[in-house]
């Protein structure tokens, strides 16, 4: 019995430390503080190892992710002050996310330098954020991201269609910015 | 709106296969579409390529550490919860145990406390004279069921005593002279009725309040003997009472 739950563990701990970058990367992008990412992070290994035995062995990143989504959204936002940003009408028309510039955005793109990203992605509001992040950095599927949200897959993809469209902005704003993109090239 | 949806959801990988279809037919004829999804494509891309993988490696100790600790404080719950009841009456039994062992031995207390109380002890008076016979019948009055202590030699005289009960512990203190000066004796009919008492007579040193003291025990009496002088001085007193009956 003991041998069953050591190996329980182990178990745990090898699949763990396998999703523990995402999970960190997520509490990290999420909360813009190292901190409360190592409290987010350690908090949702430790909850999810109590739960283990209840993980239905199918996708482990996901359902730890899920966790960490979950705890994010009822303890760190809950406290979380000043201006609350995710108050836009998610009803709202969704705008393309193609600008109208000669330029390829991959093109435009490829300049921008990692910590310009980051900071793009934390300057869109929580839940567009976190839809974001899920999909195009942790690579879960709608389904997952609706449940670790616990929204419908509607608000999912209108979530991720804006949020996209919002970063895609500010990517734009910074390569101006910053000259990647010589002005005027836009018009 | 769900047209851009949908180009979104293509990009994804989210379409089934007759959406995927019409998705990819209206991609051909639209070059807005075409624009759409190339741009998505593209910031796909970008967040994929220039967001670095972030180090966690001291965290991720942590996080090991901490679910060693459960896992310490699991197991702990677990004999706990296992044996609860073994462990409940293991302690029941230690508990009745130790009750019936009090109960057999009866209380006892600490010689200090039997010096500090006998202050408060009940006069006893003294015998009438100090001979031989109205000593021997006086201190055999103050112990009707059992033997009492006779002083041998005849030397010590009885100057009085008392009578009172410390901690439940009945005593009873004659208070001695000779020529070197008084001694207090205590005894009390209980074998096990001081802490300090060794048994078969041996004689055991005790200080009481900077005054030196003998204990012992004979034929299931207690014995207290306090003096101001040196318990080698204290033991021939000692050795001298002998019981009655």
């Amino acid at each position: 019995m003991l041998f069953g739950k050591r190996n329980a563990r182990e178990a745990f701990e090898r699949e763990a430390e396998q999703a523990f970058p995402a999970v960190f990367g997520t509490a990290l992008r999420l909360t813009r503080s190292r901190d409360e990412a190592e409290d987010l992070a350690q908090e949702a290994i430790v909850r999810a190892y109590e739960a283990y035995d209840r993980f239905d062995g199918t996708n482990f990143r996901a359902w730890i992710l899920r966790i960490t989504t979950n705890l994010y959204i009822n303890r760190y936002r809950r406290r979380q002050r000043g201006p609350q940003l995710t108050s836009i009408d998610e009803d709202g028309a969704i705008e393309p996310v193609a600008g109208d510039g000669d330029i390829p955005d991959r093109v435009l793109f490829d300049n921008l330098m990692g910590s310009e990203v980051e900071e793009a992605l934390s300057l869109i509001p929580d839940d567009f954020r976190l839809t974001v992040i899920l999909s195009d950095l942790e690579g879960m599927n709608y389904q997952e991201i609706a449940d670790a949200t616990e929204v419908p897959i509607g608000t999912v993809r209108s979530r991720l269609a804006r949020g996209r469209a919002m970063l895609r902005k500010l990517l734009y704003d910074y390569a101006q910015t910053e000259g990647y993109l010589k002005e005027g090239t836009q018009d | 709106m769900s047209d851009w949806l949908q180009i979104h959801a293509l990009a994804d990988n989210q379409l089934d296969p007759a959406e995927k279809a019409e998705a990819l037919e209206r991609i051909q004829n639209c070059d807005r579409s075409r624009a759409e999804l190339e741009a998505v494509d593209a910031l796909k891309t970008t967040l994929r390529d220039k967001c670095a993988t972030i180090t966690c490696d001291e965290t991720w100790a942590k996080c090991k550490s901490r679910l060693v600790e459960i896992e310490r404080a699991r197991r702990v719950e677990r004999v706990v919860g296992r044996y609860a009841w073994a462990m409940a009456a293991v302690f029941c039994f230690a508990i009745l145990g130790a009750a019936t062992v009090n109960r057999m031995r009866g209380p006892q207390v600490g010689a200090s406390d039997v010096v500090s109380y006998s202050s408060s002890f009940a006069p006893l008076g003294a015998p009438r004279t100090q001979s031989v016979d109205a000593r021997k019948k006086w201190v055999e009055g103050l112990f009707p069921e059992k033997a009492a202590p006779i002083a041998q030699p005849t030397s010590l005289q009885i100057l009085g005593g008392g009578r009172g009960v410390v901690n439940g512990v009945p005593f009873i203190r004659l208070d001695l002279v000779d020529t070197r000066g008084t001694v207090a004796l205590f005894v009390t009919e209980q074998a096990s009725g001081l802490k300090e008492t060794p048994t078969d007579r041996q004689f055991q040193a005790v200080t009481v309040q900077e005054a030196n003291g003998l204990t012992w025990t004979d034929a299931g009496v207690s014995f207290l003997l306090i003096g101001n002088r040196a318990p080698e001085a204290l033991r021939p007193i000692a050795e001298s009472l002998r019981l009655s009956r």
